[in-house]
């Protein structure tokens, strides 16, 4: 049996829930079918057991994979036995239709604004260009053998609700593994794997930041992201940035200047993200307001500001603790930063990315060192099919 | 960390001489009404206001003016321009959060628990429902936002297709079909927007739950706020009713924006507290993939499949044999206990998270019930029977009474093979 590291939460007053989450630690990058096989496993078990109060959950976040039993806890324990020997289980057999969803998912990626903001941002942050000419061909045989290798890395269960530690299941985990989770350390891996990026400085106008145009030819709004270096010790920091609605990205760009509708804001590990939706005409405005915040936010930060935004997430962590997914997260999150002592730094800007019509929105970048790509050049190395 | 919501644990105080048990959530009947749900350890406090509002109570001049107030009201708190509400709730270490629907609005607040976390939330709350000021200049500015978020909602592929359903379903495009974040209107000003906003604090609920200790709060907001008799709910019109008027069955098809086709199959129902709403909701998760959304009168009852332009009639003959089988011989035992312990698994789900919960009471206060409505939703489902599924499926989702709409990626050329389909530019 795959030893699993088990944390058990204790039981608070759910009533009459319980959720089971069995995971293990993504490599750095590569393994998106493994999503693929983790969602079709999830299938598999909710086919059996789904269904009359219990829902089966299964993907892949940045982290980590996923399978969860969320419902009513007689429901989540009669299936905790089939959960527990997925890892031992032979890979799921994807069928044709889940194969075809596949590659129809990467043909369509082109009209999709939010994958391709995603590769985007991955490549001005990690250089990461990686264009795949061909689509997915999902190779049964070595995809066996990458199952198994997938659930060597840190597998864990971890159960919150009304399940008894003495739950014949956990029992038999318990005497298998008794190793548990440091909570303290399972939030310390970095979502890349802890790779350094290098950090360059961001001036406009004299070549420092770099922006991304990607073109969609024709689009009447933009998408813009902001790219800046971090870490651990800087999550106060980012969120007095873009990480809530008292952000200074967010009061500056939809409550002073109406440009957007929402910021959103996406850590993963050594870098960190804002990004948010314009009219094409403003994008570049957008872009020069986010990075005038950026660079006053070491100035414009006083000790009031710094500490409501850390009560702000310790508020965060009170939330979490309110329902079991949340308590699940939070035991394996890193622990609320301390209280802020030091003005804030201010952030290395590592870059920018713009989606959107290149012809409207290009004249006004004509700041910046811009490089232009096609859209369809950064996700398939190739040209859009026609009918676009 | 939750506790149960049961009628038990709920007491309805009306007047300053009911002593206050601290371990029950208690309504005041105030001018706003109040209700407290202290609940210890639960790590923060919340406030939760609920408004009869919402894009289907907007007058017609003023389409929009629900949602707009939504925005409005995290603004300045006195005239001097100072900090609004939100950054005097940030600076509690609080965040906020505000939504509007077809018939109803509401606003959030949450801030970390302490010695006077509730005093302070409800301080700021109370001061915003009595000094709120709305300016022109904000009232453009939140218009413009809007303008975005609406803007980024049309963009999404299948933004707009349930706007388009609903205009086909309901007669006249009134009210129904109005989108819930209707773009603003060009009518309101600061003055009708400061109006309104003072009519919702008045015949709206205020919950307030957390860490806190009720019997303190409770006695300062006695003597601080008016008294009140509990105003008689409006009477709602019922399905077929001007304001609930089903338009003629159609079955449309139109060019959308998505990458895949889909095919909604819809019909009008009768409102929330129609006998026949729960076994409405059992089909729809029995047939999965389906959805009602119920208003105080009527509502709508939608099942959505996707796929290519020739598998859409497959998926709509087939939705409509299932359907038609429910109804003429309703759903089986096994069936119905399955929804039935999905419906509860979900109940439980929802009623988890202390912000939903306070939301649910204040919901329940706002519909002229009692905080425990929940509680019959309970015992409606324990009743439910197949027989029940069935008598609704065929009273009220009869396949002639039925409104198909089928949208299609832009570039499609061929109407997907249903009977009667005719090509809809709903523009």
């Amino acid at each position: 049996m795959t030893p699993l590291a088990v944390l058990l939460l204790p039981t608070l007053a759910e009533g009459p829930m319980a959720r089971a989450e069995l995971s293990f630690a993504r490599s750095a990058r590569g393994d998106d079918d493994m999503a693929l096989l983790v969602e079709a496993a999830g299938g598999r078990l909710s086919g059996a057991f789904g269904g009359g109060g219990l829902r089966v959950e299964a993907g892949c976040g940045d982290l980590r994979c996923r399978i969860v039993l969320d419902g009513l806890a007689a429901r989540v324990r009669a299936a905790l036995p089939a959960l527990v020997e997925v890892p031992d289980r032979a890979a799921p057999r994807l069928s044709c239709a889940q194969r075809r969803a596949a590659r129809a998912a990467w043909r369509g990626a082109w009209r999709r604004p939010d994958v391709i903001l995603a590769a985007a941002t991955r490549r001005v942050a990690l250089g990461e260009a990686a264009p795949r000419a061909a689509p997915p061909r999902f190779a049964p045989r070595g995809l066996a053998a990458r199952w198994h290798a997938a659930w060597a890395r840190d597998p864990r269960l971890v159960v919150a609700g009304d399940v008894p530690a003495d739950d014949p299941t956990l029992a038999a985990l318990t005497v298998a593994a008794d190793v548990g989770i440091d909570p303290a350390d399972a939030g310390a891996r970095a979502g890349d794997g802890g790779r350094e990026i290098a950090a360059r400085p961001a001036v406009p106008g004299d070549g420092g930041l770099s922006v991304l145009l990607v073109d969609w030819p024709g689009a009447a709004r933009a998408d813009v992201a902001l790219l800046w270096s971090t870490g651990p010790a800087e999550a106060l920091r980012d969120r007095g940035l873009a990480g809530d609605f008292e952000s200074r990205l967010v009061q500056s760009l939809r409550e002073t200047t109406a440009l957007t509708y929402d910021v959103s804001f996406n850590a993963s590990g050594s870098w960190a993200s804002a990004s948010w939706n314009v009219s094409s005409e403003r994008a570049w405005e957008s872009l020069t307001l986010a990075l005038a915040e950026t660079w006053e936010l070491g100035r414009g930060a006083n000790p009031d500001v710094r500490a409501a935004a850390w009560r702000r997430a310790r508020l965060d962590h009170a939330i979490l603790l309110d329902t079991l997914p949340g308590r699940i997260a939070a035991a394996t999150l890193p622990p609320a930063p301390p209280p802020p002592t030091a003005p804030w730094a201010v952030p290395t800007v590592i870059g920018a990315v713009v989606v959107g019509d290149a012809d409207t929105i290009a004249p006004s970048l004509a700041g910046f060192p811009v490089e232009r790509i096609d859209r369809c050049l950064l996700l398939y190395g190739d040209e859009c099919p026609p009918g676009g | 960390m939750t506790a149960p919501l049961t009628a038990a644990a709920i007491a309805v105080v009306a007047g300053a001489a009911n002593a206050v048990d601290p371990a029950m959530p208690v309504v005041l009947d105030t001018s706003p009404r109040v209700a407290l749900l202290p609940e210890p350890g639960a790590g923060f406090v919340t406030s939760q206001w609920l408004f009869d509002a919402g894009s289907t109570t907007d007058p017609a001049a003023e389409q929009g003016a629900a949602h707009l107030v939504e925005h409005l009201s995290f603004g300045p708190l006195d005239a001097d321009g100072a900090a609004d509400f939100d950054a005097r709730l940030g600076a509690l270490g609080g965040v906020s959060d505000g939504w509007t629907d077809r018939e109803r609005a509401g606003l959030g607040a949450v801030v970390p628990s302490g010695a006077h976390a509730a005093e302070a939330l409800l301080g700021l709350e109370l001061q915003r429902a009595a000094t709120l000021v709305i300016t022109e200049d904000g009232v453009a500015r939140q218009r413009a936002v809007i303008a975005e978020e609406l803007a980024e909602a049309a963009d999404a592929a299948h933004g707009p297709d349930r706007t388009w359903l609903s205009r086909l379903l309901w007669a006249g495009g009134e009210p129904w079909s109005r989108h819930p974040q209707s773009p603003p209107n060009e009518t309101t000003t600061a003055a009708t927007a400061a109006a309104r906003w003072r009519a919702l604090v008045q015949a709206g609920v205020l919950v307030l739950a957390g860490e806190f200790d009720a019997e303190p709060v409770a006695a300062r907001l006695r003597a601080r706020l008016p008294a009140r008799p509990p105003p008689a709910p409006a009477p709602a019109p019922t399905l077929g009713e001007p304001g609930c008027e089903p338009a003629a069955p159609a079955t449309r098809w139109a060019r959308g924006n998505g990458r895949r086709g889909s095919v909604y199959v819809a019909w009008p129902v009768p409102g929330r507290d129609h006998r026949d709403r729960v076994a409405l909701e059992a089909l729809a998760r029995w047939v999965g993939g389906a959805r009602i959304a119920v208003g105080a009168g009527c509502g709508e009852w939608v099942a959505e499949r996707a796929g290519a332009w020739h598998e859409l009639p497959h998926h709509r003959a087939s939705l409509l044999r299932a359907i038609g089988q429910v109804a003429a011989r309703g759903l089986d035992p096994g069936s119905v206990a399955r929804v039935r312990d999905d419906a509860r698994a979900d109940l439980a789900r929802a009623l988890a998270s202390l912000p939903v919960r306070a939301r649910v009471v204040g919901a329940c206060l706002l519909g002229g019930r009692t905080p425990d409505c929940i509680d019959g939703e309970r015992a409606a489902w324990d009743a439910l029977t197949g027989e029940d599924v069935g008598r609704a499926a065929a009273r009220w989702l009869p396949v002639e009474a039925t409104t198909t709409l089928a949208v299609l990626p832009p570039a499609t050329r061929f109407a997907p093979w249903i009977p009667g389909i005719r090509a809809w530019s709903p523009g």
